[in-house]
């Protein structure tokens, strides 16, 4: 088998010599290395000027030999035997040990390798000479084989002279064949010996009549033919040119068709073989050109133009370097030069070359000298041949017969002899595979000739006989050999679709069953690495990550095809994992494109591998495959499942650390966002599970089970936790997939690198990476893990009340009534060994605006000492932890009437005001007014939520000073069952201008009678489910002006208004909250506590009413003060004396009229007329006044009414000019209620 | 072989073909034709190399017959997009298949025009295998 189209060439030069195991004991591989070492030295220079090389080939088996006269290449001139002798090979088997040892005594193991020796010798009755190489053998054993013939070495290692053993063998062989090319004798014997094939005259037609002409020139032609064969082995290819044209001159009118088709394509080889060596290292990177057109328009003009330019930099040198024929030296090229990618060569490169090459000379014309030197540019080139021709004379004894009237060797010429040769040759049907050899010759031609088009039109027209059914000469596995042989010529000429093409022909040959055979394992195994081979022609790629989205797949059916047609192979050849492998390619890379029955199968094909043994495949691993020469790559199945969009998440709240930098270094930064950037986002902690969270998809339409799913991560040691998914399968609802999270450890602090993620699919481990959203890049997440920290709960004996459905924390609950005080503890607990050195506490819990607060902690003042750069400021309490202390906080919640928090807004449960308006007093908060009021009321609820808050810092300071904290949280669901609470209140004028009653309406929502206790020790019952009023005596505030609460709304922004107002609030309500103390019990539930009063206390409008106003008036009816709303009983026309006393608590002076109205009160909706006609006054109707705060004034006013009914009188108060006018707050009066009669 | 066969493919730039059509048209696909189908496929494609190396060495569009495998040669038409028109066919008809090859280069042409078909996408449409139909029974006949 040839490995390369050039073997077919380099053979016609090639000296063959048969190596071959002898003796009863074996060893494979010590043999391939001593052939391997041998292989090596098969060119050797036996001349330096002319340069003349010969080759020799190591061969174990010879084909076609009986040709060997036709073609002196086919012969075999020298035999090796090697032998081990007993400890250095093993013997062939047990029957061949169990006999040797029965007839030790008999025959010696020397003598039967001597033996065999002998018999390998006969054999090959026409060898020139002949070695035998033993192994492990003593020198003197060996008498039966000739002393010159013996190479005994100790052991292989110690060969070291068998180089130079083998050199000599071929030199004796040269030597031998030298002097046969210099014996020309013949072209003068009168009788010329006739060289003829074994078998010659069973297919001869007629007898030759030896004293004819036309005998001698057939004589003379095929003498000139062996003397042509010999120039060629011994490294003179000019010279053998010569003698074959010599030949064919003399064989052609001899009509001697089967030599002069041996003559024909000895000069075409040799032509090829010079113009090989001439163009030996251009070609060489030649072979490689793109594989598809996409991939050709990429490439710039330029490059094309620049391969173009390198390749005709050939030099002297380099050629030297690699002799044309050096398959491994001319493969090595090769290798180099595909790396550059996509380097293409047209097919009309030649002329370009042609044109470029140096002098103008006709390429063609420029085979080269004798010295297979290569003839560049500056070379010795044509225009010298003929004094070069006359110089090799000498060298040439045949020349001096031959004409100088020679055609020069064009192209066309070449060609032409080949087809010649292909024409004679196919006269004779024993000599069909020498006329394949001549047409894969002159496919050789044209490779370097870079005649791609010609090439494949001389393939397709002459090898496609051979391939024939009806061509019945050749079997099916010599019809495969062609077809492999086109295939790698194909690849050569990087035509890799056709070589995908060729080589699967091969396989269908290959695989031909005959009657009564049956395919077995090894007809597989064979086609496998030639099927594997083709996969490159149909653009499968099986190395590339390959992303599910990638739509520019390539012919997609004859991938899906060849594919499938290499699992199968791999399946019935045996390697099982290749099978596994490729046909997970299948289903991953075209599992879109599969029908369902298909994909069915495949699937079931799966599931029997992956059970024929319990062996699991690793699908990541590269497997090697036929000794070596197969590499498949590791596969990532990405498609089974979808494992998408990685997110790494951050640790639980109570778990979650921050790093808190080290305040002490001075940054030489002001401000940077940079530095902002502590890296809080992604913090992991050692020993502290962490999650990732990925989107999983089923694409099949039934149920996949993913086993030992788990995290790929990178960096630091990592424990991942392994799941369990069984995913439904693929319908129009579940097209998104579902999210998952996954769980590791990490084990040590450092960076973290999550990259992918592996999983047991099918029964197969799957490694996979995560890529990014295009799907271009490896995505690798970056996490920093934190060292071990320390873990801090709040533990507390209430009962567990989880509060929302995600969160794990610990959480508790507590009952108590409104206004009850309940006491309870916390304990604060480090359940790990590493100390705290900070811990402190903070209660979130809601608002209150009047009223003591909902949680408060007994131990207020506790403080630990101070840590630098932690905020201790919010923290209520601080403190210390020792691993695995606790300390315990004690705490007592109060029942707050839950209407009277901040945080509920609900606008449906208020809790009204008074309806009951002061319509007697000025005082009246205006309806219009009172949405843009300052008020807090409107509260509800009756499940309020608090948390405790603890902030922790472990006893753990990295290196540049940071340090980390941590937080935990207990949150405590409290409800409240109200018991007596303040359902309304109104402010009635109390008995006195500078004191209020604060009425409050308590109601008792309990079941029992409860008993109120307020105002010192005054004592009420409520009954059950009832209301009571409770009027509380307040005396108005001093603190806060009268205007106080108007100038603040004065204010420049909505805030600054809202501040004052609470500033002014706050004053009020320290204020009033003393005089509000209602204490109730319940004596059948045994429960007392306070009336929850926050609401009115953040009731604005109620403590605005309790400020002492600008001005107060108070009245003397008839020089008696006048205290309640009772009404004044006068007859008509009854004088009564109304005094006004005038008081400010103003600092400056007031000065204004006071004058008195009357009205007569409607009723309650249609409110009051002004009846001021009904009412007579006598003496001064407005009197002036000046009052301030030390100063008071009084006016009195006589008046009478004239009609009957009752009145109400109220004073106006008009400012002087120049004074503001008073608000309707400023002034606080009780009108003076007259009921008028006739009868008195 | 009896009667004129064709199958008429178009070669994207990553080897795969974006349209194919058998000629004459309408016959039922029998098991056989799927197989032939698929030798097809592989004939098509090993032809690619060859038309390749046609594009580069000529100026012509249509590059009239480029490879032979048993009874199907290959004839084919490079557009200046590098779109490779491939012909398989049982008979020699060189002038009607160029002559198909030019009306269904204008059609391509029209159909890439579309905006919302992007090159290398597999053709769909309808109205383009009418036409191509239509070429079909004019040309290859």
């Amino acid at each position: 088998m040839k490995s390369s189209t050039s073997d077919f060439l380099t053979d016609v030069q090639t000296v063959n010599i048969v190596i071959k195991q002898i003796g009863p004991n074996k060893s494979l591989p010590a043999f391939k290395r001593i052939v391997e070492r041998c292989s090596r030295q098969r060119v050797i220079q036996v001349s330096d000027n002319p340069r003349r090389l010969f080759h020799c080939s190591f061969i174990q088996s010879s084909s076609y030999t009986e040709f060997s006269e036709l073609q002196q290449h086919r012969r075999v001139f020298a035999v090796i035997g090697v032998g081990f002798t007993n400890g250095q090979g093993e013997p062939a088997d047990k029957s061949t040990r169990a006999s040797r040892e029965s007839t030790d005594s008999e025959v010696s193991e020397s003598e039967q390798i001597s033996n065999a020796y002998n018999k390998l010798k006969s054999d090959y009755s026409n060898i020139i000479c002949s070695r035998c190489i033993i192994i492990g053998g003593k020198d003197e054993e060996f008498d039966l084989i000739e002393r010159h013939e013996r190479l005994c070495f100790p052991s292989l290692e110690d060969a070291t002279q068998l180089e130079s053993a083998v050199r000599e063998l071929m030199r004796a062989i040269y030597i031998v064949i030298e002097m046969k090319r210099v014996d020309v004798s013949f072209e003068k014997k009168q009788e010329i010996p006739c060289p003829i094939l074994p078998d010659e005259s069973r297919w001869q037609v007629g007898v030759d009549t030896k004293s004819t002409k036309s005998y001698r020139k057939k004589c003379l032609g095929r003498c000139r033919k062996q003397h042509a064969d010999y120039c060629l082995l011994t490294g003179l290819p000019q010279l053998a040119l010569e003698a074959y044209e010599g030949a064919i001159e003399s064989l052609k009118s001899a009509q001697d068709h089967l030599w002069l088709a041996a003559a024909y394509d000895g000069w075409a080889s040799t032509v090829c073989i010079l113009h090989a060596e001439q163009m030996g290292e251009i070609n060489c990177g030649a072979f490689h050109r793109v594989a598809s057109m996409h991939a050709m328009l990429t490439i710039p003009s330029i490059e094309i133009n620049t391969q173009t330019g390198d390749s005709l930099s050939v030099s002297n040198d380099s050629v030297l370097r690699y002799p044309s024929g050096n398959k491994e030296e001319m493969k090595l090229q090769s290798d180099f030069s595909s790396p550059q990618g996509h380097k293409r060569h047209h097919s009309d490169e030649h002329v370009r070359v042609t044109s470029s090459m140096s002098n103008g000379i006709e390429r063609n014309e420029s085979f080269g000298n004798e010295s297979g030197i290569v003839s560049n540019g500056s070379s010795p080139s044509i225009r010298e041949e003929p004094t070069k021709v006359k110089a090799s004379k000498g060298l040439n004894p045949l020349s001096n017969f031959l004409s100088d009237r020679r055609e020069k060797p064009t192209k066309e010429r070449v060609m032409e002899n080949f087809k010649n040769s292909i024409d004679e040759f196919s006269k004779f049907t024993m000599a069909g595979w020498l006329e394949y050899e001549t047409v894969m010759r002159g496919i050789m031609y044209l490779i370097l000739e870079r005649e791609y088009i010609k090439l494949e039109q001389f393939h397709r027209d002459y090898t496609g006989k051979y391939l024939d059914d009806s061509n019945t000469f050749m079997d099916h596995r010599m019809k495969s050999q062609i077809c492999l042989n086109s295939a790698a010529m194909y690849r050569e000429i990087g035509f890799l679709r056709k070589q995908a093409f060729y080589a699967r022909l091969s396989v269908l040959f290959e695989l031909h069953v005959t009657e009564g055979r049956v395919r077995q394992a090894s007809d597989y195994k064979i086609v496998y690495p030639v099927l594997f081979k083709t996969l490159e022609g149909y653009g499968v790629e099986l190395g590339e990550p390959h992303d599910i989205k990638n739509k520019k797949l390539g012919p997609v059916k004859l991938q899906i095809k060849s594919l499938h047609e290499i699992f199968t192979a791999a399946n019935r050849a045996g390697h099982r994992d290749a099978a596994i492998r490729h046909l997970c390619f299948l289903l991953q890379v075209y599992y879109p494109h599969l029908d369902s029955s298909m994909t069915t199968r495949l699937f079931e094909d799966l599931d029997n591998l992956v059970k024929a043994t319990n062996l699991v495949h690793q699908l990541n691993q590269t497997i090697v495959v036929d000794d070596g020469k197969i590499i498949i790559p590791g596969l990532q199945l990405t498609r089974f499942p979808i494992i998408q969009s990685p997110t790494v998440l951050a640790l639980q709240s109570n778990l979650a650390p921050t790093i808190v930098p080290n305040k002490c270094q001075a940054s030489i930064f002001i401000y940077t966002p940079f530095a902002k950037k502590a890296d809080n986002a992604l913090l992991w902690v050692t020993d502290c599970p962490g999650e990732v969270e990925v989107t999983v998809k089923n694409c099949r339409g039934s149920e996949l089970v993913v086993k030992d799913l788990c995290l790929i991560v990178e960096g630091v040691n990592f424990e991942p936790v392994q799941a369990r998914l069984i995913l439904p399968p693929e319908d129009e609802e579940n097209q998104s997939g579902s999210t998952i999270r996954l769980l590791g450890v990490p084990r040590e602090s450092g960076d973290l690198f999550i990259t992918g993620y592996s999983c047991n699919i099918f029964g197969l481990h799957n490694e996979c990476r995560f890529f990014s959203s295009n799907g271009q890049k490896p995505n690798k997440i970056r996490v920093k893990v934190l060292p071990k920290l320390a873990r801090v709960y709040l533990e507390c004996s209430l009962p567990r009340a989880p509060i929302e459905e995600d969160n794990d924390e610990p959480s508790a609950e507590a009952v108590v009534y409104s206004g009850q005080n309940f006491d309870h503890t916390i304990t604060v607990v480090n359940n790990s060994d590493i100390p705290v050195r900070y811990c402190g506490v903070k209660i979130w819990q809601p608002i209150v605006q009047g009223g003591p607060p909902l949680i408060c902690l007994d131990d207020l003042e506790t403080h630990s000492q101070e840590i630098e750069g932690c905020e201790t400021t919010d923290d209520l309490s601080s403190f210390t932890l020792e691993p695995n202390g606790s300390k315990e906080l004690q705490f007592h919640i109060f029942g707050i009437d839950p209407t009277s928090t901040a945080d509920d807004l609900s606008d449906e449960e208020k809790v009204l005001e008074s309806v009951v308006p002061l319509a007697t007093t000025h005082a009246i908060p205006n309806p219009d007014s009172e949405s843009n009021d300052m008020d807090l009321i409107p509260f509800t609820g009756r499940l309020l939520t608090a948390e405790f808050i603890v902030r922790y810092h472990s006893d753990i300071t990295t290196e540049d000073g940071n340090s980390f904290e941590r937080k935990c949280k207990l949150p405590i669901a409290i409800s409240i069952i109200p018991a007596v609470t303040v359902s309304a209140w109104h402010v009635l004028p109390g008995d006195s201008p500078f004191s209020r009653y604060i009425v409050v309406d308590v109601t008792n929502s309990t079941e029992h009678d409860a008993e109120l206790v307020y105002s010192n020790s005054r004592r009420m019952y409520v009954l059950p489910k009832e209301t009571c009023r409770v009027p509380i005596l307040s005396p108005c505030c001093s603190d806060v002006t009268g205007g106080a609460f108007h100038q603040a709304k004065q204010r420049g922004s909505h805030m600054m208004q809202k501040m004052e107002t609470e500033r002014l609030r706050l004053i009020l309500e320290n204020h009033v909250s003393k005089h509000l103390d209602i204490r109730w019990s319940i004596p059948a539930l045994n429960l007392d506590g306070q009336v929850p009063v926050g609401s009115l206390l953040s009731s604005v409008s109620l403590l605005k009413q309790l400020v002492l106003p600008a001005i107060s008036l108070d009245f003397f009816v008839n020089g008696k003060q006048y205290v309640s709303e009772d009404d004044v009983t006068v007859g008509i026309g009854q004088f009564v004396t109304v005094e006004v006393s005038i008081i400010s608590s103003l600092a400056a002076e007031y000065n204004g009229i006071l004058s008195l109205e009357c009205e007569q009160e409607i009723s309650h909706l249609l409110g009051s007329n002004d009846t001021s006609s009904f009412m007579l006054v006598t003496g001064a109707k407005k009197i002036p006044f000046t009052v301030d705060k030390e100063n008071k004034q009084s006016a009195t006013f006589n008046l009478a009414f004239i009609v009957e009914g009752s009145f109400r009188v109220r004073p106006q108060i008009t400012p002087a000019p120049g004074q503001n006018a008073l608000l309707a707050e400023d002034m606080f009066a009780t009108p003076v209620a007259f009921s008028v009669s006739t009868k008195f | 072989m009896a009667t004129k066969e064709f199958y008429f493919a178009i070669i994207g730039h990553c080897d795969q073909p974006i349209f194919e059509m058998d000629f004459p048209v309408g016959e039922k696909k029998t098991k056989e034709s799927e197989g032939t189908r698929h030798l097809n496929h592989y004939i098509g494609h090993a032809a690619l190399d060859i038309v390749d190396e046609h594009a580069l060495t000529t100026s012509q569009m249509y590059l009239k017959m480029v490879d032979k495998f048993n009874e199907w040669y290959v004839s084919a038409f490079v557009t200046a997009s590098r779109i490779r028109f491939i012909m398989l066919h049982t008979h020699r008809a060189d002038e009607g298949i160029k002559q198909f090859f030019q009306e269904m280069y204008e059609t391509y042409i029209k159909h890439a025009m579309n905006p919302f078909y992007e090159i290398d996408d597999v053709i769909e449409s309808p109205a383009f295998e009418q036409k191509a139909t239509l070429y079909g029974r004019k040309y290859l006949s």
